[in-house]
């Protein structure tokens, strides 16, 4: 069925997307059943997502609308599964605030696979660095003293190694 | 020659060194320089005549040690702020915000930028990606809780420390009585009714083997040589180590020899074995508490040895120390080894190790993906 | 779009997002205004907003302290959702115009809905605090579909559980007494118990504990309680056929009901409750109803009551069981009669009534008849009354194998031998097997039946001997109507048992044909020989003497010289060929024909079949027409008692004269060959007219020949038995002999006893204490 649904955006950009696809977000899916949405009901607003991340969103579930995610119940290995290639890349052309506007949409609008690809995606900038190059990486700043810093390296060293 | 006590040896700026005391400091350096390459004999000829010529002269080099690390810690420091890079401050006081650090900067480099991350991401979101950490990388895990407040606090709260409970617990192998006695299981979801839902007091509760490294004992003794012991005889400084390497499937494997560690650990696998001289396999158990069985079988004799899973502070589970060692026959008959010379082993992580077995997860965790995917979305 | 509160201010939060909740669950004055999209992303987002923002703020505190933050968290929003829900609940009231039962269902129904859509607008809450809260073991923080569940439950159900249960089974009674009710509602408000059932600690897992505690037993208590109460009322008024009719629609009905609105988990009780009221309560009038049925042959009527018993497994045995009698005594009846039809015919005939009388007078045809209409009635009832139900079949073969061995003809009363039934089914199988002149004789009898009734003899080898015996007649006389019949019933007999059953059998066969190639060989090497050739045409029978049940005992007969040849030669070739083998001739069983130019001049010579005895007391008449008879017993080497019975029926029918006056016994009395025979047929056979050995001989000698391979056979267990268990105590023996020979025939204790006695006195068993055996070896 190529129903049409009606969203709006926090800066008030409307937007029409096949039902199909937009419903790869459990908010709007629930929405849509929950409140008997037809035709001639009103656009969506969805007053914490802009419109420029929300392109973006769309264009990924344009892109997986016929895939089917594994239903992992694990959460160990949806945590452990590697990133699809095409998120991947997907992800890496944004730029931070980008990222992290995708992921905080993925999860307003509850959409589990492109949560999980935007975390993992943080995840990668992460790995193989040391803690100086994590915060020169993300701007972090350091607001351990010297001291402190010792000591809660010392507190936290154990969890390096298994 | 001043009475001085060992206490009172120091070694800062204003310390004036006696003849002797610079002698025999400099004869010290040397054998430590000396062992350090391997030149054994050598050294201890000259540690001899070192502390024969000052008997305080160990604490000496270490106190100087001690001096010139805080000397280079200090010229760091001024270098740092001399460059005026950010993340440095020499005050105690901070809080969270991340804008306040704008102020006063001469530079507009990346430096100026807000911190995403943590402005944007709630608090839920930071805690997803720190799982994801924990279960795929936990040195990365470890590096970004240090990176600061906020970011420690997320990383060990009862959500991390559930996560960190179920990667580590379920691969420990136990002896079937424990488990028996205890309901093990590798359901960590159960196991941890036993401690109240309380994830981090079971975490620190039961120890735990790691496997990304290897163990390290080291052995120093002063035998007695020669028929006299006078001052003057040569004094034998035997050092020695012993290694051990945990796998998952219930083996360890062992090694004992004075070479170091430097040359060992770098190929320490059960596949090159036969490289090593007089390297041992043996069977390992682990009781709840913390209690490690390990056990070897030649022909004749049976040999165990018992150790104990010990928290070194605050590292967890960083020692094994000796509880016993013997052999026994086929009827029992028990021959025990003297301890009093054995020293713990600490656990020593090794890159190369914790990165393959990074690589390996992976690489397991791609082939199910993969057929996962290929099941369900066939192109 | 208003505004989302996006700060963390909980008043704020609650005072935005209480309309829309209102819009969600119900409870505005206008119910049927569903909830816009607008209103529901605002819901969303101001709980979404909440809940990010006060968990962002919460960096700077110490480590530890972060699960009590996140208690902060969802702890507020959840608990003004909780209170909220419990005020909503209890306010809901009945109308004065509607029924409890009513009120609920109108009532729940909304609020499912409702909470299913509470559920998906507080995702967020549910996702992230309420999974967190679980796994760090608060068991009493849910999600919202389920916390409103147990308010529901809670607030409403419990409190009014009574009433509601009360209407509830109000309206299945009504239903009971045919009227119309809105099973609909029943089957929602029941569904509803099934969905309040929640286990705190696993969520996910189905609970019945609701549906079963308020509903389900006082359910079975009222269904039992009603339908005890209607059949035996009913009863009271209408007959047992009536009433099984009644039984049976009430199940079907109820069976429908459960469908309709119960939980499967219901469905065993309550046909348990059924039965119990409905069948196992009245089973004893059904029972003394069913030989009646029987009588009256009311198929229909006996499906049915099988049918409801059959619902309840332990009703059919006894049932099975008046079956089982009903058949025995229609057996025995059936036999019975025809007892007293013999008996009278006896008394007509003025002779004696007596058990052996009666087996000598029996016809074997209308026996087997008689037994395999009884079987074939009531096989046809199992069928179908009982859809051939093994219980059934069970009970039909029992009563069959009670008719069919002791019944009034095969045990006579006072009578200690075994059933005659086996020796009565070998003589009509030799009736079905001889050849006869009349086609029709045999035309309703059949393999079949033998086989059925062979079937259930409890002493099959007692058959297998008389058989036996029967057999060797037939093809020692060449009697047999068809070869392919006896080998088929031979193969039969082998399949029913087992090769050693028929071994014997098999063997005699083989001798036949053995024997026919003798014949053969020797038509071969008499044709090369001008005097043989000429003699009598030969068949010679070569019998292995275990085999057939024929003994030897020797005499001193004298072949004929007319015949010697021919027997000299047959000996030399058989000889020749199995070199150290002894023949024993059977002169009494030997038979021939021979032609008798007696008859009037010009006219076809008589052909007479005689035995070899009666030949030999002829020939010598081709010399002299008179002999004395002790003449003939020198030439022939008979003794007296064959010769008297041989030549009884030769002066009976006129071809010899007797001396008059004086006794065969008497060796002077003179013999006289007539001149002309007067006979109307042609072919005359005078060997069947020899008296055989006396019938009771016979069957003594039959009786003896079972008891003894009996005692052989048990032993032979009793040896094989111990060999392999070494040592055995008396009374495990004598069940492992009776579990072994069963199939054979049944073994009475008294005769292992001996048996297992003599083998101690032989010393193949040793007896200890304590009534254990040892094996010797």
């Amino acid at each position: 069925m190529t129903e049409k649904i009606r969203l709006t955006t926090s800066d008030d950009q409307e937007f029409i997307v096949e039902r199909n696809i937009i419903e790869r977000s459990v908010l709007i899916k629930n929405l849509l059943n929950d409140t008997g949405y037809d035709e001639d009901s009103e656009a969506i607003p969805l007053p914490n997502v802009r419109s420029s991340v929300f392109k973006k969103v769309i264009e990924w579930a344009e892109h997986h609308k016929d895939t089917t995610f594994p239903d992992d119940d694990d959460e160990d290995a949806r945590k452990s599964a590697p990133i699809d290639d095409w998120d991947k890349d997907f992800l890496k052309v944004v730029d931070q605030e980008m990222l992290y506007e995708i992921i905080l949409a993925a999860n307003f609008l509850n959409i589990r696979p492109l949560l999980d690809a935007g975390c993992k995606t943080v995840a990668e900038m992460i790995r193989g660095k040391s803690a100086d190059e994590i915060r020169r990486t993300f701007n972090i700043v350091n607001d351990f003293s010297p001291d402190e810093e010792e000591a809660i390296k010392r507190e936290n060293e154990w969890a390096e190694d298994r | 020659m001043s009475q001085e006590t060992i206490d009172q040896v120091q070694y800062n700026a204003e310390t004036q060194l006696t003849e002797k005391q610079s002698q025999s400091l400099a004869l010290y350096e040397e054998g430590a320089y000396k062992e350090s390459h391997g030149r054994l004999k050598d050294a201890i000829l000259c540690y001899d005549r070192a502390i024969k010529m000052y008997e305080y002269v160990e604490r000496l080099y270490r106190k100087k040690l001690q001096y010139e690390y805080e000397q280079s810690v200090k010229e760091r420091e001024l270098l740092q702020i001399r460059q005026g890079l950010k993340g440095v401050s020499l005050d105690e006081q901070k809080d969270g915000s991340s804008e306040e650090t704008q102020e006063g900067e001469e530079e507009p480099s990346e430096e100026i930028d807000p911190c995403w991350l943590l402005d944007l991401l709630s608090d839920d979101l930071l805690l997803e990606i720190i799982s994801i950490l924990i279960v795929t990388d936990p040195h990365a895990h470890y590096n970004f809780s240090v990176s600061c407040k906020k970011i420690a606090s997320l990383s060990f709260t009862s959500t991390t420390y559930r996560l960190i409970s179920k990667a580590i617990f379920p691969g420990q192998i136990y002896a079937p009585s424990a488990i028996k006695l205890n309901n093990i299981t590798p359901d960590q979801e159960l196991m941890v009714k036993n401690w109240d839902f309380n994830w981090e007091m079971m975490l620190n509760d039961r120890p735990y083997l790691k496997f990304n490294g290897v163990y390290i004992s080291r052995v120093n003794y002063i035998s007695e040589g020669g028929r006299y012991t006078s001052m003057y005889s040569p004094l034998k400084l035997v050092t020695y180590f012993r290694y051990m390497r945990f796998y998952k499937d219930g083996t360890v494997l062992k090694l004992t020899t004075v070479d170091e560690p430097d040359t060992i650990v770098p190929h320490f696998e059960k596949a090159n074995r036969e490289s090593f001289q007089d390297a041992h396999i043996s069977q390992f158990t682990l009781e709840l508490d913390g209690h490690l069985i390990l056990r070897r079988n030649d022909s004749k004799y049976e040999y165990i040895e018992e150790l104990e899973i010990t928290n070194f502070m605050k590292k967890k589970c960083h020692r094994l120390t000796w509880v016993s060692s013997y052999y026994q026959d086929e009827e029992g008959d028990r021959k025990y080894f003297c301890m009093t010379k054995e020293k713990p082993y600490n656990f020593s992580g090794v890159r190369h190790i914790r990165e393959q077995d990074v690589e390996s997860q992976r690489l397991r965790e791609l082939e199910k993906f993969t057929q996962a995917w290929q099941r369900l979305n066939p192109q | 779009m208003t505004n989302v509160p996006t700060n963390s201010d909980l008043e704020t939060t609650w005072t935005f997002v209480e309309p829309g909740l209102k819009l969600i669950i119900g409870g505005g004055v206008d119910d049927n205004e569903g909830v816009n999209p607008k209103m529901y992303m605002n819901v969303y987002s101001a709980i979404y907003n909440f809940c990010i923002t006060k968990s962002s703020s919460s960096g700077n505190l110490a480590p530890n302290s972060g699960s009590q933050s996140s208690l902060l968290v969802g702890g507020e929003i959840y608990n003004k959702l909780k209170g909220y829900l419990s005020l909503y609940v209890t306010s809901l009231e009945k109308n004065p115009g509607e029924t409890f039962l009513e009120f609920y269902v109108r009532r729940w129904s909304r609020f499912t809905i409702g909470a299913g859509i509470l559920n998906h607008v507080f995702d967020y809450m549910n996702r992230y605090w309420i999974q967190k809260e679980r796994s760090d073991g608060r068991r009493d923080i849910f999600d919202v579909n389920t916390l409103a569940l147990l308010t529901w439950k809670d607030q409403l159900f419990i409190p009014n559980s009574e009433v509601l249960i009360k209407e509830i089974l109000e309206q299945i009674k009504l239903q009971r007494d045919n009227q119309v009710v809105d099973t609909a509602k029943l089957a929602t408000a029941i569904k509803s118990f099934v969905a309040l059932g929640i286990d705190v600690n696993d969520l996910k897992k189905p609970n019945l504990a609701v549906y079963i505690d308020h509903f389900e037993t006082p359910f079975l208590a009222a269904t039992k309680q009603y339908y005890t109460a209607e059949s035996s009322e009913y009863l009271a008024s209408h007959n047992v056929i009536d009433y099984m009719k009644k039984a049976e629609q009430r199940i079907n009905e109820e069976e429908s009901r459960e469908t309709l609105y119960l939980d499967e988990h219901s469905k065993k009780p309550l046909t348990d409750r059924l039965n119990e009221a409905l069948i196992v309560a009245h089973k004893q009038v059904m029972y003394d109803k069913f030989n009646e049925l029987l009588d009256q042959n009311q198929i229909d009527h006996i499906s049915k009551m099988f049918g409801l018993f059959n619902r309840v497994q332990s009703t059919l045995e006894p049932l099975s069981d008046l079956l089982s009698d009903y058949i025995k005594t229609q057996g025995n009846k059936a036999i019975e009669n025809l007892k007293n039809d013999i008996a009278n015919d006896l008394t007509k005939a003025n002779l004696p009534v007596s058990g052996g009388a009666i087996l000598k007078n029996v016809d074997p045809k209308l026996y087997i008849r008689t037994l395999i209409q009884v079987h074939k009635t009531f096989d046809g009832v199992v069928t179908a009354a009982f859809q051939r139900n093994p219980i059934f079949v069970k009970a039909l073969d029992s009563a069959c194998k009670g008719y069919i061995n002791d019944n009034s003809i095969a045990k006579p009363s006072g009578y200690k031998g075994n059933s005659r039934t086996p020796d009565i089914l070998a003589k009509y199988s030799d009736v079905l097997l001889k050849k006869s002149k009349d086609a029709d004789a045999v035309g309703d009898m059949s393999l079949d039946d033998i086989m059925t009734i062979f079937r259930f003899l409890n002493d099959k080898d007692a058959f297998e001997t008389y058989y036996r015996r029967l057999l060797a007649r037939r093809l020692i006389h060449g009697t047999s109507s068809s070869e392919e019949t006896e080998e088929a019933i031979v193969h039969r007999l082998q399949s029913e048992n087992s090769l050693e059953y028929t071994s014997k059998i098999s063997k005699m066969f083989q001798d036949i044909r053995t024997s026919h190639e003798l014949r053969t060989l020797f038509k071969e090497e008499a044709s090369k020989d001008a005097e043989l050739a000429r003699a009598a045409d030969f068949e010679p029978f070569i019998l292995t003497e275990m085999m057939w049940p024929f003994n030897h005992t020797p005499n001193k007969f004298q072949i004929p010289t007319d015949l010697e040849a021919s027997f000299l030669k047959l000996q030399d070739i058989y000889q020749s060929k199995h070199n150290g083998r002894v023949l024993k001739w059977q002169w009494n069983l030997c038979r021939g024909d021979i032609r008798a130019n007696l008859s009037k001049p010009g006219k076809v010579p008589f052909t007479f079949s005689m035995t070899l005895y009666q030949i030999a007391i002829c020939l010598p008449f081709n010399e002299t027409d008179t002999y004395t008879v002790g003449n003939l017993l020198e030439l022939t080497g008979l003794d007296q008692v064959s010769f008297t019975s041989a030549i009884a029926p030769l002066i009976k029918f006129k071809l010899f004269t007797q001396e008059e006056g004086s006794s065969i016994e008497d060796p002077n009395t003179k013999i006289t060959v007539v001149k002309e025979f007067k006979a109307k047929k042609l072919k005359i056979n005078f060997a069947a007219l020899v008296r055989g050995i006396d019938n009771s001989k016979e069957q003594e000698e039959a009786e003896k020949e079972i008891n003894d391979d009996r005692k052989m056979y048990l032993k032979a267990c009793i040896v094989r038995i111990m060999k392999t268990r070494k040592s055995l105590a008396h009374n495990m023996l004598i069940n492992e002999v009776i579990q072994q020979t069963h199939q054979r025939f049944s073994a009475k204790i008294a005769d292992i006893k001996k048996c297992v006695d003599e083998l101690v006195d032989k010393e193949y068993l040793a007896r200890k204490e304590n009534q254990t055996y040892d094996y010797l070896a």
